[in-house]
């Protein structure tokens, strides 16, 4: 331990956020007083029904959606495998082409990779060496058969942002492609042109909301082969009774985080500017892989060190962060997205990433550069 | 339904006597009593030759299944008690075999009590046949698939078909102590169940080098002794801090000497915990010839700095074998958990195999390492796995 310091220190808020308080109370409130059934016909039933219309009311309001509706799931995980497979199923006799990125999540890419054995075909259009994709690789990509075009807001290694606004009004010439964003990383950080976007993926455990629950936003006028058959809920797209107190707790999460969007990102940049001019000053040690129009991530190489051994420095030291970095030498595949960069795949392998949220504090950043810096001199690389 | 009443323990290898036997079946009792704890309707009855668990009704196989646990058992069998009443005794026979697989018979008796009017011939002579009569069976006095045995003693007739093998091995604690190298993978937990099968109570070192080595090695360790507390009820777990140790070997040993070096420095501080706990011996996981710091020549420039007795139960197993073991002891699915015990960072690409005692000695001068060494001691942290 580096000096004195027993409060946890975590800077990895693009992996989970801790739950704002008024979601946990409130959670356990509805849970507990309104634990009928939402879709039974009874009194008691058809209250919670109500509260339930509410919470999806709230959500679209929120994101200002004049034409969405909203799809509970259990995660982005779950509303991403729905969004591809549900549409590329449905859609089918217009075309079996989908486009995504190289550097999506591994649940859309997954999701890709099994939609390509069972006769659909996926183009992957690489991003650039500044991690973002261009809409001529796009354009290049585009066919007939297109019918779906899945890219990500905000990708969650590197905090860099995507062109979306370009790409969701190129689009709209394209009356048969529809746009998928994995908005997972993005919601509460930047504006999206949600309106007009066909489907959107939102996790509400990265916006202070509960683990375990995922909204995929999808416009009126599109259908989705449903993926959980049942009892019918969600309109049929996802079946499964629905827990009403997460989803008023999603709502609360989503409220809170999308009110403030300026305020917070102006905050949280006052708290890391600081740290990531001081990572570019230290040229000899440390390459910075992101920009700073994102001031909630910064992703980091390390030159003469191995990130999982620094990583862990800084967990003992009470300092949370995430690498690609692996201990064993079985798992050091590198960072996937820096790796589709085109980056040094030593440097690739030895990455980390610092994700901040509204929580986080200047003295926080100090003490994370006091314990930075002790590394740097004393751990061996 | 016939319900056995009891299982009956043999133990011991050839030869055990006296003063030596006197132990060994206490310890074996004792043991056998802490395996089956959980159960306080099954009661162990320790006799001068065998061991008797009284089953109480409770199912025969699963108490079977347990004891085949406990090591300085050579085989357990079922037994049934009965009446000393000759009619008695021949239909129990009949039933007992008859769940049991197998076309050929033999019958042996034992006659303890001389009260009884039959001698253990006659005896024989009256259930052979009966058993013959069912048109199922024939004898084999070399090789039978069933042996039916009538012991006849004091408390009634005791009969006994079917036999398990045991674990083999002395009741542990009877050897005496030893200190195991213990690193989570997957060869050092096979070397402490070996070590606790021979009678020998271990306690565990392991080297921890934060922040090069992760937390996640020590869950590992604690679940892998949470699994060898079914053969050793309480094990205790040294964790010495070997950072230092490996910062200063990085900085001041060439790099084809590190591993060499490294291991001579762990078994000074086994070594010396293996003083300080009155353990005779050391042991580890150590095979021949698998990596370039266990050739026998490597062997030999390590194990200088140690007077004690290095024990190396897996010294010439394979390694599919150690793997069979490990899987049997349910240890190997938690030793491949990817958490390595020594960072990739000290691991030289090109170690020596044939190191040279002169030079290792040579570069051990240039750091006062025995400094280090009663550093990395006095901050050990221990910690207890299994009962109280």
């Amino acid at each position: 331990m580096v000096g004195d310091n027993n409060k946890v220190i975590y800077f990895d808020h693009a992996a989970t956020t801790s739950p704002m308080p008024e979601v946990v109370s409130l959670y356990t409130e509805v849970a507990t007083k309104y634990y009928a059934n939402s879709s039974s016909a009874h009194k008691l039933g058809l209250d919670n029904s109500r509260l339930l219309n509410k919470a999806r009311e709230d959500i679209l309001k929120a994101f200002n959606l004049h034409n969405h509706e909203v799809i509970f799931t259990s995660g982005a995980t779950e509303a991403n495998n729905l969004a591809l497979k549900g549409y590329m199923e449905r859609y089918q006799n217009r075309g079996k082409h989908l486009i995504i990125s190289n550097i999506e999540h591994p649940s859309i890419l997954n999701t890709a990779d099994h939609l390509s054995k069972y006769g659909y075909d996926v183009t992957i259009v690489p991003v650039s060496s500044d991690g973002k994709v261009k809409l001529e690789n796009i354009k290049k990509a585009i066919r007939e058969d297109t019918v779906l075009i899945s890219i990500m807001g905000i990708n969650n290694e590197t905090g860099i942002i995507q062109p979306i606004h370009e790409i969701a009004t190129f689009i709209k010439q394209f009356p048969k492609i529809a746009l998928h964003v994995d908005a997972v990383q993005a919601v509460g950080k930047i504006n999206l042109p949600y309106n007009d976007i066909d489907l959107i993926t939102v996790s509400l455990h990265k916006i202070g909301g509960l683990k375990g629950t995922g909204l995929l936003l999808k416009k009126k006028n599109i259908e989705l082969t449903a993926m959980n058959d049942g009892g019918g809920q969600e309109k049929g797209y996802r079946s499964g009774t629905n827990d009403l107190a997460m989803a008023m707790t999603d709502a609360i999460a989503i409220k809170n985080t999308l009110t403030y969007i300026e305020q917070n990102k102006e905050y949280v940049a006052s708290v890391t500017k600081p740290l990531y001019d001081y990572f570019l000053s230290k040229k000899d040690d440390v390459v910075v892989n992101s920009t700073f129009d994102n001031p909630y991530t910064i992703n980091i190489s390390l030159l003469h060190k191995k990130a999982s051994v620094f990583a862990e420095f800084l967990s003992v030291n009470n300092i949370m962060v995430s690498t690609h970095s692996a201990c064993s030498s079985k798992l050091d595949i590198g960072s996937p997205t820096l790796l589709a960069m085109g980056k040094n795949p030593t440097l690739a392998k030895n990455s980390m990433r610092l994700s901040f949220s509204i929580t986080n504090t200047k003295e926080e950043v100090a003490r994370f550069i006091e314990v930075f810096e002790y590394g740097l001199k004393e751990i061996r690389g | 339904m016939i319900n056995y009443d009891h299982v009956m323990v043999r133990f011991g290898e050839l030869g055990t006597k006296g003063k030596n036997k006197k132990d060994f079946i206490r310890l074996l009792g004792q043991n056998i009593r802490r395996r089956l704890k959980e159960y306080p309707d099954l009661v162990v009855e320790v006799r001068y030759d065998h061991i008797y668990v009284k089953l109480n009704g409770h199912e025969a196989k699963e108490v079977i299944e347990m004891l085949q646990d406990v090591s300085g058992i050579q085989t357990l069998s079922l037994v049934y008690r009965c009446e000393k009443d000759i009619d008695v005794i021949i239909k129990s026979t009949l039933e007992l075999i008859s769940h049991q697989e197998g076309h050929t018979f033999k019958v042996k008796s034992k006659r303890s009590d001389k009260s009884f009017p039959l001698t253990s011939d006659e005896i024989v002579r009256k259930v052979a046949p009966a058993i013959l009569k069912t048109d199922k069976y024939k004898v084999d006095i070399h090789n039978p698939d069933i042996l039916a045995s009538i012991e006849i003693r004091d408390e009634g007739a005791y009969i006994f078909t079917e036999s398990f093998p045991g674990a083999g091995g002395y009741p542990l604690g009877v050897a005496g102590k030893g200190m195991l190298m213990l690193s989570g993978g997957i060869d050092s937990p096979v070397a402490a169940y070996l070590m606790m099968k021979r009678g020998v109570k271990i306690e565990c070192i392991h080297f921890a080098s934060p922040p090069y080595t992760n937390e996640g090695v020590i869950y590992k360790l604690e679940d892998i002794l949470t699994k060898l507390n079914v053969y050793q009820p309480r094990i205790r777990l040294h964790i010495v801090p070997f950072t230092k140790l490996q910062e200063a070997i990085y900085d001041h040993v060439p790099e084809s000497y590190c591993i060499t070096i490294m291991r001579r420095m762990m078994y000074r501080l086994a070594t010396k915990l293996a003083y300080n706990r009155n353990c005779p011996v050391i042991a580890n996981g150590e095979s021949i010839g698998q990596v370039a710091s266990q050739t026998l020549q490597s062997m030999k420039v390590i194990n200088e700095v140690t007077d004690l007795p290095v024990i190396r139960p897996l010294a010439t197993m394979d390694k599919i074998d150690i793997i069979k073991i490990a899987k049997k002891i349910d240890t190997f699915d938690i030793s491949i958990r990817p958490f390595e015990d020594c960072c990739t960072i000290f691991t030289p690409k090109r170690p020596k195999t044939m190191p040279h005692l002169d030079s290792v000695e040579e570069f051990e001068k240039t750091f006062d390492y025995e400094a280090l060494i009663k550093e990395a001691i006095e901050n050990i942290e221990v910690r207890y796995f299994g009962e109280e």
